[in-house]
């Protein structure tokens, strides 16, 4: 249980770190809807394990949040992705790069 | 985990109601714009709202998981548990008293009694390596003095020096004997009584125990008799009657008369190697003459009364020890029979076994003769405390099912099982904590007030309890364990069960499923608590019946008119010469004392816990068949002794005034002596021998008690008083009272007063008073476990009335239909007491069998009843059929009174 958590949240942690990085400081809201919006709808996302994984990064210093105000006017949380951040992020990324080659390599030979 | 997510989490726990607040505002503001960007593709505002809540999830199980994840959840969960347990605890506070009240007993009671098994059985003592430690000798008999032959078991100074020079496997071995009484003075204070041991000069080298002051004795103390006046104090003696006086090496003060230098004083802690008996005073082996002056005892190879601890050198086992000092004892003991041992004697020499244990735990008395008492009582606590767990399940359970709607409702709402667990046992823990703690202060309490009442610290020649039951790691640790494992044992059963739920039925009131499960181990839980209660009230039966069989028991005389006078011929100045003439004067002086019936003096006494014996006796026309045969007890008493307390001859004379000195000393023999050496003859005129004296028998008298209430009679016979060249420092006089003994207390001690200010009197007591200290070991354990057989009741009948009422209350509607079809208030009550009463039997169709088994492990402690005495099983069985009819009545005669119409539109 514990450990299909992890991977999900560590694919959405990919996601986030990227939307941010694109997009610049957003809340979680704006960024539950860039990920839908950029997937085409295809990752359903239960937008409420965002904010967990959103902790998760902050904890491990990835992104940084402050109070702001929204663009209708209210109070919300804007995240933004820090330099260490950003390193992860290539990492991440070039991991997923590799694994994801490797499959699609394996998937395709195999047929 | 990172270093910095930890630093994060532990910031957060401190900032947990701001942060909650935060992330309520966060979701609040996702679900406002998820919703109002429903609304701009069309919906209503309430479908758009409530597809923003869809799409987001469960925002209950987001704050959790983001909770769990904000902080550190071991910590934080504990501590919410913790607080969260504090609250239901305040908010029931009935409840958690009688849980605390009840388990605070048992765990107090257990640590209690653990506490004595520790310090009388498990602890070493406080010196260097306990574990290289070696006892020689019979370690249960520290103050032994023995007279007669050589021993192994308990040895003399000469075969104490051979064994120490000769032998190959001790680093070191020492030797401690009685002092015998201790009248010391310090400076020009009062004479006081002190605990000395004689022990010898390696004494503290071999034990490793080092003085905090001065020094301690060297291998110069053991030169020659005499020479070497000097002491060693013990910590507590130093602070009693030094004040801590660090100039204290130096001074003097007066033993028995004789003045001695105190040299050091030892280390805290230490009391000496008699467990039991603690030690004021050590004083040189070498000065043991001047210590018991006329008696002595170093130069005599018959007078045994010293036990070994040796300090093995490395690499030697114990078993190759005891190799050595039994074939070291049984060549030392040959050297000294000489040309003279007959092969007989050479024969037993060779059969004996010298006892070579591992001593690190020292000497003790009470070890070998209280543990079973100490074990009976930690069985009977240990009972009753699983008594009390399955109560306090019990009662949990009752107040569970009041919690079960919140409990299920939690669990719908996504808490896991182990989480609600955690937090239930939680709970039980912090009870159990309580209770743990209240449980110490009972046990420092309880222990103190038990090995007073073990010791029986008033008797005329009390066997000192005086073990250390302060607070110690071992007590404290065995507490905390207990009080660990009695929160599992009363609290993980009704936390697993709650947690059990088929939700759906649970949170509809109707509730049947749910209870249908607590209600089975409800009642499991009585039936355990009354099977358990079964065997403990049994126990408290047997003792009680033997407690009985021993008050009413007939000892030969009355216990209520016989007064016993100790006094202390020797302390009260007199030389030993006019003892005797002393003695008849203080007859004379109390027999003219109004209310007094007849005065006689005997060496031993009544009941005084002291005695005399012989096993090398030999009578004539009689030839022994076994070793025992040629054993018998004696005493020597004054003239008139058995026409004073009232015991009748059944033969022949007893003594007078004039009884003459002759070639052959007139001796009187108990009726039980009389038929073992000469059947149906004539017991009259024959002769005894022991050692060198030679006696003639002129009386049969009927058995009497006088030492032992619980055994059979010994075999025993009675020489003159003042008779023999014998002298005699301490005598006791039985004063026959007209009425009730105790009343003349007060004017014996006047008269004795008057007749002599300087006479020392130890102790004035009825025989009564003294026997009931001399079975103080059955008096405290019957009253204990009559104690306890109330407590448990309780108990049981608690718990039966708990699921009585519980489920009477839940057949409310098949009562009121019951009654609506015609059945009467006598047959609702015959309904619910027959299920009491089918509960009843089961408790008792287990209790019972184990009861019996229980009691045969008792069997050696009772007298007078057999274990499987049927009156106290009888009375038992009706004992827990009227508590459990009585508990199971008040629901019965509630549910008697439901009213049909009531009851049946409930449902």
């Amino acid at each position: 249980m514990r450990q299909k958590d992890d991977v999900l949240q560590g694919t959405l942690g990919l996601l986030v770190l990227r939307t941010l990085d694109v997009m610049g400081a957003m809340h979680g809201y704006g960024i539950a809807q860039r990920i839908q919006q950029i997937s085409e709808d295809v990752l359903q996302l239960n937008q409420g394990t965002l904010y967990p994984a959103l902790l998760r990064l902050e904890q491990r210093g990835w992104v940084q949040s402050k109070w702001d105000v929204s663009e209708n006017n209210r109070r919300a949380r804007y995240y933004s992705v820090t330099r260490s951040g950003r390193k992860q992020l290539a990492e991440e990324r070039a991991s997923w790069d590799r694994v994801s080659g490797a499959i699609k390599r394996l998937l395709e030979a195999g047929a | 985990m990172p270093v910095r997510a930890f630093l994060l989490r532990l910031r957060s726990q401190f900032r947990q109601s701001s942060l909650d607040r935060q992330l309520e505002e966060e979701l609040r503001f996702h679900l406002d714009m998820e919703a109002e960007a429903n609304r701009k593709r069309g919906m209503s505002s309430i479908n758009a709202s409530s597809a923003a809540e869809r799409t987001f999830g469960s925002t209950q199980q987001i704050k959790e998981v983001y909770r769990e994840r904000r902080g550190l959840p071991m910590i934080e969960n504990a501590l919410r548990d913790l607080q969260y347990a504090f609250r239901t605890i305040r908010k029931s506070p009935g409840f958690t008293v009688i849980v605390v009240i009840s388990l605070a007993l048992g765990i107090g009671a257990n640590t209690a009694i653990f506490t004595l098994i520790d310090a009388v059985m498990l602890r070493s003592l406080p010196v260097r390596s306990p574990g290289e430690l070696v006892s020689v000798g019979d370690a249960s008999r520290p103050t032994a003095l023995l007279h007669g032959g050589p021993m192994p078991n308990v040895l003399s100074y000469p075969l104490y020096q051979r064994l120490r020079d000769e032998n190959h496997v001790f680093a070191g071995l020492l030797a401690s004997g009685q002092a015998g009484r201790l009248d010391v003075r310090v400076g020009g204070g009062a004479t006081e009584e002190a605990h000395g041991r004689l022990v010898s000069g390696n004494y503290f080298q071999v034990l490793g125990v080092s003085p905090i002051v001065g020094r301690t004795f060297s291998l110069e103390e053991d030169r020659g008799p005499g020479a070497s006046p000097v002491i060693v104090i013990s910590y507590n003696y130093w602070v009693n009657h030094f004040g801590r006086d660090l100039t204290t090496p130096g001074s003097t003060l007066s033993i028995n008369g004789s003045t001695f230098t105190v040299i050091g004083v030892g280390p805290p802690h230490f009391s000496g190697e008699v467990v039991g008996s603690p030690t004021d005073i050590w004083i040189p082996l070498s000065m043991q003459a001047q210590v018991n002056p006329g008696d002595s005892r170093l130069d005599r190879r018959d007078t045994n009364w010293l036990l070994c601890i040796g300090r093995l050198k490395p690499g030697v086992s114990v078993q190759s020890a005891r190799a050595e000092v039994t074939a070291l004892v049984e060549n030392v003991l040959i050297d000294f029979e000489g040309a003279a041992g007959s092969p007989d004697q050479l024969r037993e020499i060779r059969s004996e076994k010298v006892d070579v244990q591992p001593g690190g735990q020292g000497f003790s008395w009470i070890r070998k003769h209280d543990s079973s008492l100490l074990f009976t009582l930690m069985a009977m606590v240990a009972l009753v405390l699983l008594t009390a767990c399955a109560n306090v399940a019990n009662l949990l359970f009752a107040r569970g099912t009041s919690r079960q709607k919140e409990i299920s409702v939690r669990m719908a709402l996504g808490a896991g099982r182990a989480r609600i667990i955690r937090q239930l046992l939680t709970e039980s823990a912090l009870l159990a904590a309580v209770a743990g703690t209240a449980g110490v202060v009972l046990a420092g309490w309880g222990s103190r007030v038990l090995s007073q009442l073990a010791s029986g610290a008033s008797g005329p020649n009390p066997v000192p309890f005086d073990v250390d039951v302060h607070p110690n790691m071992a007590m404290l640790g065995f507490n905390a364990g207990i009080s660990v494992l009695t929160a599992i044992l009363f609290g993980l059963a009704p936390a697993l069960r709650l947690t059990r739920v088929d939700l759906a039925p649970a949170l509809k009131e109707s509730a049947r499923g749910v209870s249908q499960g607590r209600w089975r181990l409800g009642r499991l839980l009585v039936a355990g608590q009354l099977a358990l209660s079964t065997v403990i009230v049994t126990g408290a039966g047997l003792f009680l019946r033997s407690m009985a069989h021993l008050n009413s028991l007939d000892v030969g005389y009355s216990r209520r008119n016989v007064l016993v006078l100790a006094a202390d011929l020797a302390g009260s100045g007199y030389p030993p010469s006019q003892s005797s003439q002393v003695s008849r004067r203080l007859v004379e002086h109390l027999r003219s004392v109004p209310g007094v019936e007849g005065v006689t003096v005997s060496q031993n006494g009544i009941f005084s816990r002291l005695d005399s014996g012989t096993d090398s006796l030999q009578v004539e026309g009689f030839v022994p068949a076994r070793k025992g045969d040629s054993s018998s007890s004696f005493d020597q008493v004054g003239p008139h002794y058995f026409q004073v307390l009232g015991v009748p001859m059944i033969a022949g004379r007893e003594f007078d005034e004039h009884e003459q000195a002759g070639a052959s000393t007139p001796v009187i023999v108990n009726e039980t002596m009389a038929r073992f050496y000469f059947g149906k003859g004539d017991p009259l005129g024959k002769y005894l021998l022991n050692g060198g004296d030679h006696y003639t028998v002129i009386g049969v008298v009927k058995d009497m008690k006088q030492r032992n209430l619980k055994s059979k009679t010994e075999r025993r016979f009675y020489g003159p008083l003042f008779q023999s060249d014998d002298t005699f420092k301490k005598l006791n006089f039985e004063i026959r009272t007209r009425g009730d003994g105790a009343q003349m207390i007060a004017i014996i001690r006047r008269e004795t007063q008057s007749f002599d200010g300087n006479l020392k009197v130890s102790s004035i007591d009825p025989v009564s008073v003294l026997i009931d200290q001399d079975i103080g070991g059955d008096r405290l354990i019957a009253k204990l476990s009559g104690f306890f057989g109330i407590l448990v009741l309780l108990l049981a009948a608690n718990g039966l009335y708990g699921v009585i009422s519980y489920t009477t209350a839940r057949r409310t509607n098949e009562i009121g239909l019951r009654m609506a079809v015609g059945a009467d208030r006598g047959d609702v009550i015959r309904m619910v007491l027959s299920e009491t009463l089918m509960l009843i039997s089961v408790g008792l169709a287990i209790g019972l069998p184990a009861a019996l088994v229980g009691a045969r492990l008792i069997a050696a402690t009772l007298a007078g009843v057999s274990p499987s005495d049927p009156m106290t099983l009888a009375a038992v069985t009706l004992v827990m059929l009227a508590v459990g009819l009585v508990a199971g009545f008040i629901p019965a005669a509630r549910a008697a009174h439901v009213d049909p119409v009531a009851a049946l539109r409930q449902e």
